[in-house]
């Protein structure tokens, strides 16, 4: 007990240590009126409209444990990282190309605004019609869903590099490729990375959502051979797995593309 | 034989559209010699610098630029918030030797301060920055544009100091433009005084103490002082209409 005040005190001083445990107890208290809650209506529905949390862990921890489940999370990650790849690749090339000549961006604005606006279930049904039932319907969603966020996004960091940096540049007269490698470049990170994490999300519920309509293999299609079977526990099960590795991806590619400057330390000598 | 003048402006024309900001104005400036320039504000100073510089180009005029290359301290500091200080110093010249950078770094104050990026200095560390990275830069006449403004008194006295420590080991043509009066008598060679609209050089000071030695309380910048501060407050007179 003693040894628990001391480490709360502790943490009552340490402002950056009390927000990080603030945090968690809001995570645990939220989580735990969502279980009450879950639990109380639970016992008023039936479990095929409603199971139980009880239920819901059990089916949980049967596809943890079951083999196809690292089968079926490989087949979603690989049209994922497919579509997530050509679409940052692709809209890259589209932004660095309105990024750099006005006329092509008034020529390409509006194409890219168009493609954002639609709504992504209309480009799976026409996926579904052109690609068929299978994970090539997918791997186009994800591309087509995140590669105008791409574009939009590197179009915008280049029309917010520092002209006067530019100037300083020319001033010195630095060369084209030292130009671009100095300065460009690096102002055109942070919207890079900004476009990368937005894209991993998006892309995530792309996924999701289209092996839910088109695939027979993967985690959405998963939850539609469970909603077919009337297995809803088995529907929240899954639907809890992907939740949780939809925020986890998130916080994974927000670490890897953290933004940090090193510091060298020896100069002299 | 090399040439006593370096820089030669004659009879430059610069509008932006319908504004006229230069108009028929002649300077020159002679090698190793600081030059300041004090004027108005929006009399078309740092355009004027654009165009030796050759950022931007004159309506009409020549500009006869003797240095091969022209080094220029911005009114900020405009340092890459990407890089340290050493190499923002570095980048301009990559011939420069490792040597040369740590005794620039080392002559404006900021050894110690090499690996630090531009968001953890102050505002003088970072104006002293650039200064290093402009002397760095293989060029004989170097521009400044109002380089201290955004500092106070006490800094700008500093800031006098460092450049004219640079400036002893290594002697550029200096054009330097400023609102202070006190910047100018403390470096300037030369002191030109503008007027506003049309632009051109109404009296121009020699200042013939050795810049190390001046001080502000000396008689005969106490003299050349006065004699500014009545062209001031002649110009800025308000003309009854």
């Amino acid at each position: 007990m003693k040894a628990f005040i001391t480490k709360m005190n502790r943490v009552f001083k340490n402002k950056k240590l009390y927000n990080r445990w603030s945090s968690s107890v809001g995570i645990i208290i939220i989580s735990l009126i969502i279980l009450l809650l879950w639990q109380g209506l639970s016992s008023i529905y039936t479990p095929l409209v409603l199971p139980s949390p009880f239920l819901t862990a059990k089916s949980l921890l049967k596809i943890l444990q079951s083999k196809c489940f690292f089968i079926e999370l490989f087949s979603t990650l690989q049209r994922l990282l497919i579509g997530l790849i050509a679409s940052i690749l692709i809209g890259s090339i589209f932004g660095i190309m309105m990024g750099c000549s006005k006329k092509i961006k008034h020529l390409l604005e509006p194409l890219v605004y168009l493609v954002q606006a639609t709504p992504p279930i209309l480009y799976m049904t026409l996926a579904m019609l052109w690609f068929g039932l299978n994970g090539r319907a997918t791997i186009f969603i994800v591309f087509i869903g995140s590669a105008p966020v791409m574009a939009v996004n590197i179009a915008e960091g280049f029309e917010n590099i520092d002209v006067k940096l530019i100037e300083m540049g020319k001033a010195f007269q630095f060369s084209r490729t030292k130009m671009i490698l100095e300065i460009i470049i690096p102002s055109l990170k942070a919207y890079f990375k900004t476009g990368l994490i937005t894209v991993f999300s998006f892309g995530w519920k792309l996924v999701v959502m289209g092996e839910v309509l088109s695939a027979s293999t993967g985690l959405g299609a998963q939850i539609t051979d469970a909603r077919m079977n009337l297995e809803t526990n088995m529907v929240f099960a899954w639907g809890i797995i992907v939740i949780l590795l939809c925020f986890l991806f998130q916080k994974i590619t927000a670490k890897l593309f953290e933004f940090r400057l090193k510091r060298r330390k020896n100069y002299e000598g | 034989m090399r040439d006593k003048v370096l820089l030669k402006i004659l009879n430059i024309e610069k509008n932006f559209e319908e504004v006229r900001v230069l108009h028929d104005f002649s300077m020159e400036a002679n090698r190793e010699e600081i030059v300041c320039i004090i004027g108005p504000s929006g009399c078309g100073k740092s355009t004027m610098l654009n165009i030796i510089s050759g950022l931007t180009l004159p309506s009409c005029g020549e500009v006869i630029n003797n240095s091969q290359n022209t080094s220029y301290v911005f009114q900020e500091d405009r340092l890459l918030p990407w890089k340290d200080v050493y190499e923002n110093i570095r980048i301009v010249n990559d011939k420069s030797s490792h040597k040369t950078c740590m005794e620039l770094i080392e002559k404006v104050g900021l050894k110690g301060f090499e690996g630090f990026f531009s968001c953890e200095l102050s505002g003088g560390m970072r104006q002293r920055c650039s200064i290093a990275r402009a002397f760095n830069y293989e060029a004989d006449l170097l521009l400044m544009d109002e380089p201290f403004k955004s500092l106070d008194f006490n800094l700008r006295i500093g800031m006098i100091h460092y450049l004219l420590t640079l400036w002893e080991s290594k002697k550029k043509t200096i054009i330097f433009v400023t609102h202070e009066i006190d910047e100018a008598l403390l470096l300037g060679d030369r002191i030109l005084f503008l007027t506003n609209r049309p632009t051109k050089v109404l009296t121009e000071f020699r200042i013939e103490t050795p810049k190390m030695k001046r001080s502000l309380t000396d008689p005969s910048l106490v003299k050349v002082r006065n004699q500014i501060l009545d062209l001031l407050q002649n110009e800025n007179q308000p003309v009854d209409s």
